[in-house]
């Protein structure tokens, strides 16, 4: 079951764990099909998360699509950073991923100026 | 002046004489622990504070908190956001304020600051994933979580420049460089400050094992939401604390805290969405 952002709930979807407000209190019961009325009491309480049916999402960071140069550029900068990690690690792996992304995303943008 | 054998808990004692947290959030802590006080008597003792109160309004119509309608007063504040919240983001102010004077020759402060914000909203990203309460206090813990270098900066001018070099020469993490050359790390000395400033279990706990969250007995899950929240930010760039590298994870840390499998790349997405908005909230002028 996907954790998802609250800005990309929509109406329809299935809740599937009880959303709590930031004090502990109740909002939504697992089960709720979310309709326009709930999002927006889930906004106005300020819900940052909420669980619903379905599959994972894939990987969204990557769409846009960077130039190889950039990428590569990238892996060279953040490999040294990393030395004292476990590159086995799969989540050491998902975070090279993201970092490297991130700054070919801002060599992308820097060059472009 | 400063004689190498100085324990941690000597020189976090000698800090809280200079570095005392501000008035105002003393004034929240005794209102928030009296029974007979309520909501307008805290919001009567933010609003003496137009500054902060800007601050505080600003925050919580920004992303960082999403909420449609606006909020334009301090009670209404108090009851979308609540107390505990509430007291958190002062004490956040606060504790800024005791910092704002410390030289830029070491440690380049706004990128302390940076590294420092990028953590907490990672933690209270993890926090928020995790459907935990209170999330808030997961933002300032993650804020607070290097203090004890600034510290070490402040009290130690002679031996900190060594230690930064040994870092940087031997490749060595800093916070080792620090175990080494002055016999603790800024971990525990900030767990120190945390607890003399009477702050909570929990916060001091998470703070002193962020380096080595298997030791925290009492909050595991505050220790090891710190702990990846804090190599989260160091793998963002977004800032720095002084450290060149990425620190180890401690696998069993990771998985305590039962995340999703795309919990690395959701709390990314979220440190886009919120950093310049909590950035403005710490570092904005006032």
């Amino acid at each position: 079951m996907p954790r998802i952002a609250l800005s990309k709930a929509e109406t329809g979807m299935i809740v599937t764990e009880d959303v709590k407000g930031p004090k502990g209190q109740p909002l939504l019961g697992s089960g709720v099909e979310l309709n326009e009325k709930h999002l927006r009491i889930l906004k106005t309480w300020g819900v940052q998360h909420i669980t619903v049916e379905g599959e994972e999402a894939e990987d969204a960071a990557s769409n846009i699509k960077l130039p190889n140069d950039c990428l590569e550029q990238a892996v060279e900068l953040m490999k040294p950073v990393y030395r004292h990690t476990n590159s086995k690690n799969p989540i050491i792996q998902q975070l090279f991923k993201q970092s490297v992304y991130h700054e070919a995303y801002q060599l992308y943008s820097s060059g472009k100026q | 002046m400063t004689s190498p054998s100085l324990s941690a808990n000597d020189l976090a004692k000698r800090v809280l004489s200079v570095a005392s947290l501000p008035q105002i959030f003393i004034k929240v802590e005794e209102t928030l622990n009296n029974p007979n006080s309520s909501n307008l008597d805290l919001a009567k003792i933010l609003e003496e504070d137009p500054a902060l109160t800007a601050k505080l309004l600003k925050l919580v119509n920004s992303a960082f908190y999403g909420f449609t309608a606006k909020v334009e007063i301090v009670p209404q504040a108090i009851t979308v956001v609540g107390t505990q919240q509430l007291r958190n983001l002062v004490l956040a102010c606060s504790v800024l304020k005791v910092f704002q004077h410390l030289p830029d020759d070491i440690i380049n402060m706004e990128s302390f600051w940076r590294h420092s914000v990028a953590c907490g909203i990672a933690a209270r990203a993890l926090a928020s994933l995790r459907n935990e309460n209170d999330i808030e206090r997961f933002f300032v813990t993650g804020l607070l979580h290097d203090i004890g270098r600034l510290i070490m900066l402040m009290e130690l001018p002679q031996q900190m420049p060594q230690v930064f070099s040994q870092a940087q020469d031997n490749k060595q993490l800093l916070y080792q460089a620090e175990k080494e050359l002055i016999g603790f790390n800024h971990a525990r000395l900030g767990g120190l400050l945390l607890k003399n400033w009477k702050l909570s279990d929990r916060m001091v706990e998470a703070v002193t094992y962020h380096h080595s969250p298997k030791l925290a007995s009492n909050f595991p899950i505050d220790a090891a939401t710190i702990h990846c929240a804090d190599i989260i930010a160091n793998a963002s760039r977004l800032g720095s604390s002084g450290e060149q590298f990425i620190p180890p994870l401690n696998e069993q840390a990771w998985d305590i805290l039962k995340l999703p499998p795309n919990a690395i790349e959701h709390i990314f997405a979220t440190l886009k969405e919120q950093y310049h908005d909590a950035i403005e909230f710490i570092l904005g002028d006032e």
